[in-house]
Order: C-alpha cells, then sequence, then structure tokens
C-alpha cells in the first residue's frame, strides 16, 4: 500500500465527524498498529508501569533497602512507620520496608521460572494436542491435563508441595533448593492450563488456507506447527503468559502464608503475611498491610497488563 | 526441461476410477464416484461443475489431501507412471510441490499473514531445491518475475495484507513453481479475483504451460474461463463424470443433458432484457449416497425414460476423445437441440 504524501480528506473526516484511528486502513504494520493502542490505554499503561516498578525493585532490591532485612532488633519491635523505618518493623525488630523490597527479588524470580516452566511444558504438549485434534493423541493428553485442571491452582499447588516437604532435596551433585522447588510444584500446576490455551489456538489456526496450502507444498506436520501455526497463534498465548504471571506470584505467596513455600531466613510476602496473622487486630497494621499491599500491585499490575496486551493485539475482540 | 521421457504411451496424470467417500451420520456421501480422466504434459484439463460436484474433492484427492473421516475408497492415481495411492508419506510430500503443485481459491488466505513473502517463497525453495539462502533468494526472486509482479524486490519483504489479491496470486503462482512441478492443480484460483485480473492470470497460466510443459488441472464452476484457458473438459454432477472432451466440442456440442442444460443457464451480456429469463435447471443437486441407483441426474432431466433410473449409465466414447454419461446421448444427439453452445 503506497504512504499517502496529504492526507486524504475522506479519510480524515466523514459526515459523522472524524474518523477514529482504528478505521483508517492499516499501512503501519500490526506491531505498530498495537503499540499504538497500548499506548493510548492508561490502564495498560498503568500495569506496565507497576510490572516494571516491580521487576526494577527485584533487580535493584540490595540498593534499596534501608536495614539488613534481617536484622532483629528488639527494642524496636512493632513500631509504626516512622523517618527511621518507613513501614514501620515486624514482632522481631526487622524492617518492613527492606523485607518487602527484598521479597521482590524472590516474588519476579518463582514467577518467571513457573511461568516459563509452564511454557515449556506446556506449549509442545497443546502443540501437538491441537494439531492431532480430535484423535487419540489429542485425547491422551488434554485428558491428563484435566486431571490436573480439575484442581484449583493454590490447593493443587499446597497438595504437591506438602507432599515433597519444604526441605531442599539432594540429587546427586544438584541442590534443589527451596525456592526451585516452589518454582517446579508451580510449573506442574500452571502447565496443564497452558497447554489447554496452547491446544485451543492451535485447533483455530489449523483449518486455515494458508496451512493447507502449506501442506499442499510438502510441508510435513512439524514444519507446518513451527512455522505456519505457532507464529499466528502466539498472541493469545503471549496474554495467557501475562495472566499466569499473576496467577503465580499469588501462588508463591499463598504457599509462603502456609509456611510450605519460601522458607525464613529468605523473606518473602507470603511469609509476612503469616507472621503478622496474630498481629492483625492488635493495632499493628503496618505489618500486614504494607505485604498486602505488594501482593495487590503485583497482582493488579500484571492483570492490567494482560488486559492490555489482549486489547493491542486483538482489536476485533470485545472492548 | 522435464527429464522423464514423456512419450504418448504414458500420460502425466492417470485418474481411474476414483471414488472419495465421506462418512456422515448414518449414510456415506460419495463425493467423488468412479470418475477416470487422463492428462497429458502441457495440456490443461477444466474441471466443471457446480457446487459440490466434487471437483475440489478430486484435486485434493489427487495430492492425498482429504481431510478425515474422508478417505479414498478405490481408484488408481498415477503420477508420471508412479501410484501415489501406495507411496508412504514422505515421498508423498516429495510429490506435493515438487511434483504436484496446487494454486488454492482464496491467494489472500493462503500466504501466512505473519510471515513475509520472500520468506515464504524462499522456505518453499529450499524444502524442495535444497538451497542456500541466498540461492534461494536469487531463485524466489526469478520467480517473482516470471509471473510478471511489479517491482519484485519490493514485494519480497511485504507482508500478504500489503498486496492486492491479484498480487497475492501472482505469488502463489510463483511459489507453486518454484520447485518445478510438473503438474499445477488450480482450484477456482481466479475465482476471487476481478475479471482483469482473472483473465492476467488466466495469460499467465497458459504462459508457464507453453514454457514449462507443466500439465494444469484447471478447476472452476466459471465455463467461460474454462472455454478460454482448457484444452480438454471434464464435466461433473454430484460426483459423478458426466461428460468430457476437447473443450470446443464439449462447449459447442454438448452430448449429455446436464452439459447442455449447464451451459444454456449461463446468463450473457448482451442478452435483451425483453428476451427471457436465464433457464435454470429445475430442482437442486442431490446428495450423492448409495441409495440412487441410476443416472443421479435423471430426477432433473429433461429428457429422462424409465431406463435412466434403473441403470447406471457408464462412459461411452462419443467423437474425437470424448465420452458421455447418458443412455441417451446417441439419440438425443440426432434431435435439434433447442439449445445453443456456448458463447465464447
Amino acid at each position: 500500500m503506497a504512504h499517502m504524501t496529504t492526507p486524504d480528506p475522506a479519510l480524515t473526516t466523514d459526515k459523522f465527524g472524524t474518523l477514529d484511528d482504528e478505521s483508517r486502513p492499516e499501512h503501519t504494520g500490526f506491531l505498530a498498529g498495537a503499540l499504538r493502542r497500548f499506548r493510548r490505554n492508561t490502564l495498560a499503561m498503568v500495569g506496565l508501569l507497576l510490572v516494571i516498578l516491580l521487576i526494577g525493585t527485584a533487580i535493584f532490591a540490595p540498593m534499596l533497602t534501608t536495614h539488613d532485612p534481617n536484622a532483629i532488633a528488639i527494642a524496636d519491635r512493632l513500631t509504626g512507620p516512622s523517618a527511621t523505618y518507613w513501614f514501620g518493623t515486624d514482632n522481631l525488630g526487622r524492617d518492613i520496608f527492606s523485607r518487602v523490597i527484598v521479597s521482590a527479588r524472590v516474588t519476579v524470580t518463582v514467577g518467571f521460572g513457573m511461568v516459563t516452566l509452564a511454557m515449556v511444558v506446556g506449549l509442545p504438549l497443546g502443540a501437538v494436542a491441537g494439531l492431532y485434534g480430535g484423535s487419540w493423541i489429542d485425547e491422551v493428553i488434554m485428558r491428563s491435563c484435566d486431571v490436573f485442571i480439575a484442581f484449583p491452582t493454590v490447593i493443587l499447588a499446597i497438595a504437591i508441595m506438602g507432599a515433597v516437604g519444604t526441605q531442599p532435596i539432594d540429587i546427586g551433585p544438584f541442590t534443589i533448593g527451596n525456592v526451585a522447588k516452589v518454582i517446579v510444584v508451580g510449573g506442574i500446576v500452571l502447565a496443564p492450563r497452558f497447554a489447554r490455551v496452547v491446544r485451543s489456538s492451535v485447533l483455530k489456526e489449523r483449518p486455515m488456507d494458508y496451512v493447507e496450502a502449506a501442506r499442499s507444498v510438502g510441508a510435513s506436520d512439524k514444519f507446518v506447527l513451527v512455522h505456519e501455526i505457532l507464529p499466528n497463534s502466539i498472541v493469545p498465548i503471549v496474554i495467557q503468559a501475562s495472566y499466569y504471571f499473576a496467577t503465580a506470584v499469588l501462588t508463591e505467596a499463598a504457599l509462603s502464608f502456609l509456611g510450605i513455600g519460601v522458607q525464613p531466613p529468605q523473606p518473602s510476602w507470603g511469609q509476612m503475611l503469616s507472621q503478622s496473622q496474630a498481629y492483625i487486630f492488635g493495632g499493628d497494621w503496618w505489618f500486614s498491610v504494607f505485604p498486602g499491599l505488594a501482593i495487590f500491585f503485583a497482582m493488579v499490575g500484571f492483570n492490567l497488563l494482560g488486559d492490555g496486551l489482549r486489547d493491542a493485539l486483538d482489536p476485533r475482540g470485545a472492548r | 526441461m522435464t527429464v522423464a521421457p514423456l512419450t504418448p504411451p504414458q500420460p502425466l496424470l492417470e485418474v481411474s476410477n476414483l471414488c472419495v467417500d465421506f462418512p456422515s451420520e448414518g449414510h456415506t456421501v460419495f463425493a467423488v464416484d468412479d470418475v477416470s480422466f487422463t492428462l497429458a504434459q502441457g495440456e490443461i484439463t477444466g474441471l466443471v461443475g457446480e457446487s459440490g460436484s466434487g471437483k475440489s474433492v478430486t484435486s485434493m484427492a489427487i495430492l492425498r489431501l482429504i481431510q478425515p473421516p474422508g478417505k479414498i475408497r478405490s481408484g488408481k492415481l498415477r503420477f508420471e507412471g508412479q501410484d501415489l495411492l501406495t507411496l508412504d508419506d514422505d515421498a508423498m510430500r516429495r510429490v506435493r510441490g515438487g511434483g504436484i503443485a496446487m494454486i488454492s481459491q482464496n491467494p489472500a488466505n493462503s500466504l501466512n499473514p505473519v510471515m513475509t513473502v520472500g520468506d515464504q517463497l524462499t522456505r518453499v525453495i529450499r524444502l524442495h531445491l535444497g538451497l542456500s539462502r541466498q540461492e534461494a533468494y536469487e531463485e524466489a526472486l526469478r520467480g517473482l518475475r516470471q509471473v510478471e509482479i511489479h517491482s519484485p524486490e519490493r514485494r519480497m519483504v511485504q507482508y500478504p495484507h500489503e498486496l492486492s489479491g491479484g498480487m497475492c496470486q501472482r505469488v502463489m503462482i510463483a511459489m507453486a513453481m518454484a520447485p518445478k512441478p510438473r503438474l499445477i492443480i488450480a482450484d477456482e484460483p481466479t475465482t476471487a479475483l476481478d475479471v482483469t485480473v482473472q483473465k492476467q492470470i488466466i495469460h499467465l497460466l497458459d504462459q508457464l504451460r507453453q514454457r514449462h510443459g507443466v500439465g494444469v488441472i484447471f478447476v472452476s464452476h466459471d465455463i467461460a474461463v474454462v472455454s478460454q484457458i482448457a484444452d480438454k473438459v471434464l464435466v461433473l454432477y454430484a460426483g459423478r463424470a458426466m461428460e468430457q472432451g476437447l473443450v470446443n466440442q464439449v462447449l459447442t456440442a454438448p452430448r449429455h443433458p446436464y452439459t447442455r442444460a449447464l451451459l444454456a443457464s449461463m446468463p450473457y451480456l448482451g442478452a435483451s432484457k425483453l428476451r427471457q429469463r436465464v433457464p435454470v435447471i429445475p430442482g437442486h443437486v442431490p446428495n450423492p449416497t448409495a441409495a440412487i441407483k441410476g443416472c443421479i441426474f435423471a430426477p432433473r432431466c429433461a429428457h429422462r425414460i424409465d431406463a435412466c433410473t434403473a441403470e447406471r449409465p457408464v462412459m461411452v466414447p462419443v467423437g474425437n476423445q470424448g465420452a458421455v454419461a447418458c443412455l441417451r446421448a446417441e439419440e438425443l444427439a440426432e434431435a435439434p437441440s433447442r439449445l445453443t453452445g456456448v458463447r465464447i
């Protein structure tokens, strides 16, 4: 499509007023259009900002802390927010601000780990199931996934974690630490859900003309899947990954809250909430509110980002 | 150009008694029922029929790309003397694209939307010819020049949605021709295009045929288009062959009542508004199932006799290279037809 040097008046206005950008013929390319839609979406930008803030905090955590997150100062126990202790102190006199900051790192690590693992396992499973949709291969894969999907994520994670325990496991020269264990458990829980999303988007692309055209020039199943279908079904997969990030954060928080997630001395938001339980009604509100807010903003951030990506990448979707 | 010694005794493609079934609730649809035809090198055969006549199913069957639960029940497919139905999957994949290429109905949707034209072309070339990236690029560019696309270098870096329908079809043809196939199946290649572009595409196919000696199966519901390009024509109705022969013969002196009715129901430009309406064939195309005993066209045929519904007519040779499946073909040929042939 030729670029117009002067704007066509018929394109910018019509008798109903100014035409929206979206209705203009697409000559900027898909990604440019998606980027434009994303940037005009305030909520999406808020989500992105929160996510960047979270990841930034995780990366620069050691520089942002004001105290040693594990330093106990019994004399200063349960003091409210002040110039010294911005978010107050906990029942052992540890600085809550520093602990919240340091916990961001474990949250991001666990979130990334869970989603990556879920993708690595779920994507090929779902893709193969979708490619052979309706056949016995599809049945075997998806019914196995259904077994996992039948349980709520957190319940399943608790059950698995409860079964394997929180102690690090030594396998030969490797030690699967506590955090790694949480990641593996979350990955197992999320992978089947991810597979289902991938399968449905592969199924949607499979009957398309270009897939048939590829087959008619001698493309194999693998080629069709990797080079034709997946590049076209990547959008819903990316969107889902963003939502699963939120689920992963929540799963980690829940496990840690119950004491079967990230273990002390490594602080985490869920763990802090758990420790603050006894003090919630004692007037020491800062103890529970700040880690709670951290979880809240992380969740909101990833969900808004997911919504924004969905609206930007799929302009036909319901708005 | 071609390597195989394709002297008359061995046709390029030989389809004999092809039957394709689609099982559906309670009964089986015979989408293609006992269809036979041959195609010589450099020849264009038109496959003509209404929607659901089995044209596309026939062409997909030749590539063995019938979607399950549909399947090829019986028949033989010989391509360059090789039995396609006994080939293993790998060998069949090499035939697809390499020996037999397909140009489909919907050029705009047949290109992968997230990949540039150049990437798609070079991929196919590398898949079949095993060239290096650079060589494949050159080859792709050459292919685009051959289909006379405007500024081919620019097209290479463009995405399908940036091209017009006609350009997409040219790209599809370039892609089909790239691995140097000996047979092209063109399934309604011009249906989605406007008339001027249609003409150009037909001209292009004709040129490719002359230059490279490829055989072409040209599937179309548009008799006028087929008459412009094809040497021979096969008329299908509800999965069965009605009539076949040289295009001039079939279209100017149709033997089968169905062919006649089909030709008569073609509207044409210049018909006076005062003239009668375009004639239609009464009734509708039946679902071809086992229940139909005699001639499948009999229920709608103006020349039906009792024998027509009792016994299935076989293809009887008529004239020069023609054949017709009608009990009364000979008898009706004598009678003056009130139907005129196609106005080309």
